[in-house]
């Protein structure tokens, strides 16, 4: 009796939607799920931290500031959970900053974060991370198989091998320090920096921001630089197999990676550039309409 | 309601179009075209067909080419002429009626330059380093850039303002200055264009602005929606 009592309990805490709305209240939740669990957290949260973990369960913790609320809960009532999904409200912007959580997963779930201003760390998650932001700032450092960051003004670093990845902001700054099978960094007025790794098909775009990249090429790489107004500065090492397309509206070319010379662009405005060295296995495309070019060696 | 079985033809709808038709025949389509959505449709293709080609500029610059087929066929109406007047007004009655099917091919002609040539002249210079050739682009491509992204656009911008509110005043001027930024590159790209409308990089650019800023206010009018 006493046993099934308390199942009846536990099914109808699944079933009720978790809520705190007293004083600071601690966040201690977890649940076994299956390894793929989906996981999606919304709302006015100043910090979250992801933690994947070599275990089928999901803990969330954490702290929420008074007058704070958060709904929610699994999917699925019975057996391991496959999805759950949280949504944390605050009364006002200093009940926002006291919104603190952590939440460990399996590394191969996915996680989906859509907040207005916070810090997102993220780290060992193998399976997807979709993180959505106004402010604050993206840390990922982890090898997900899918990365897709949008943001504002919040700045977004990510140090890991994302296989297909999609990082977009405003303004905030892009910074990928690693791999990547398929990257796609956009920015309007943020600043791109790509280093320490290789990245096979890349495609960078800003509006005034500057991009400088100073990665690998692999032998099939394929790099495409676009830009209104920012700089572009790319550095590869002298020996690597490119060709190189360059060409800006009204910018300059400056190229110190071989010993091509720029020639003048239509109508004797802007430059263009093509220059190769070995087998021209990669191929890097550069597309400037004022901003300078430059190349160079690493 | 049941479709009609048979349409009318693209001539008698652009006829349709022009009001050329005496009332008894415009109001007989007027009322197939209440019960048929196939015909409202072509008719719409041929409004902004029209539409499209008032909007050419008055001299587009012909390959010679065309200029050479143009002046065989004027030679041989000529002939007709001669021969048969009536002949002769069949075929500059016909010419002058499909004056605007001219006009589409003229568009489709620039639209498929400006199209196609980027790959093309891509292809050429990955190839072979150096200048591409020159590819001719119409103001109409411009144009026609505008106009592509110009209904999305304000959608995106009317949904935005009618969600501000929920958006916070940071986001908002964010929102705004990212935006400012972008229709500044837009204005520069137009400009660059119009002192060089041949220029088929700077119609990528300009499309490539239009997307950013069709992005930018898409995942602004998101969050708005979901805060």
């Amino acid at each position: 009796m006493r046993n099934r009592l308390l199942t009846l309990t536990l099914t109808f805490a699944a079933l009720v939607p978790w809520s705190t709305a007293a004083a600071q209240q601690k966040v201690d939740i977890h649940r076994s799920c299956t390894p793929t669990v989906s996981v999606r957290l919304g709302g006015a949260m100043s910090s979250v931290k992801i933690i994947a973990w070599d275990r089928d369960s999901i803990s969330l913790t954490g702290v929420l500031a008074s007058g704070s609320k958060m709904d929610g809960g699994p999917y699925n009532v019975t057996g391991p959970v496959t999805g759950m999904k949280f949504f944390v409200e605050a009364i006002d912007e200093t009940a926002l900053l006291g919104n603190k959580l952590e939440l460990r997963v399996p590394r191969n779930a996915r996680v989906w974060i859509k907040a207005g201003s916070a810090d997102i760390e993220a780290s060992g998650v193998t399976g997807g991370l979709d993180l959505n932001i106004v402010g604050g700032s993206v840390r990922v450092n982890a090898k997900p198989r899918e990365l897709i960051v949008e943001s504002m003004d919040g700045s977004v670093t990510v140090s890991g091998s994302p296989g297909y990845a999609r990082l977009k902001t405003a303004t905030g700054d892009v910074t990928l320090q690693g791999n990547g099978e398929d990257v796609t960094i956009t920015t309007v007025s943020g600043a791109i920096r790509v280093s320490e790794g290789t990245v096979e098909r890349g495609r960078f775009e800003s509006v005034t921001g500057p991009i400088v990249f100073t990665g690998d090429l692999p032998r099939r790489g394929d790099l495409r630089f676009d830009t209104h107004s920012g700089s572009i500065e790319v550095r590869m090492p002298r020996q690597a197999s490119v060709e190189i397309d360059a060409a800006t509206v009204t910018g300059t070319i400056e190229n110190a990676w071989s010993n091509a010379r720029p020639i003048a662009g239509r109508e004797g405005r802007g430059m263009e550039l093509g220059t190769s060295s070995g087998m021209g296995g990669a191929r890097v495309l550069v597309r400037s309409f004022k901003g300078n070019v430059r190349l160079g060696t690493k | 309601m049941n479709e009609p079985m048979s349409h009318y033809d693209i001539e008698t709808l652009s006829a349709f179009a022009d009001g050329e038709l005496n009332a008894v025949i415009a109001a007989r389509i007027e009322r197939h075209l209440a019960e048929c959505s196939v015909c409202r449709d072509s008719l719409r293709g041929v409004r902004e067909l029209v539409a499209a080609a008032h909007a050419l500029p008055r001299d587009i610059a012909a390959p010679a080419e065309a200029w050479d087929a143009v002046r065989t066929r004027v030679g041989r109406v000529a002939r007709v002429a001669r021969g048969s007047p009536a002949a002769s007004r069949r075929h500059t009655g016909s010419w002058w009626r499909s004056g605007w099917m001219a006009a589409a091919a003229a568009i489709v002609l620039v639209a498929g330059t400006a199209v196609l040539m980027p790959r093309t002249a891509g292809k050429a210079k990955a190839t072979k380093v150096g200048r591409p050739a020159p590819v001719v682009v119409s103001p109409v491509a411009v144009a026609n850039v505008d106009r592509s992204y110009s209904a999305t656009l304000s959608e995106l911008r009317e949904s935005l303002e009618s969600q501000r509110h929920a958006l916070s005043p940071s986001t908002v001027r964010i929102v705004e200055r990212s935006l400012a930024t972008i229709d500044t590159a837009i204005a520069e790209a137009r400009s660059a264009l119009a002192s060089d409308p041949a220029n088929q990089a700077l119609v990528e650019i300009l499309s490539a602005h239009y997307e950013r800023k069709v992005e930018l206010l898409q995942r602004a009018t998101e969050l708005s929606s979901s805060f």
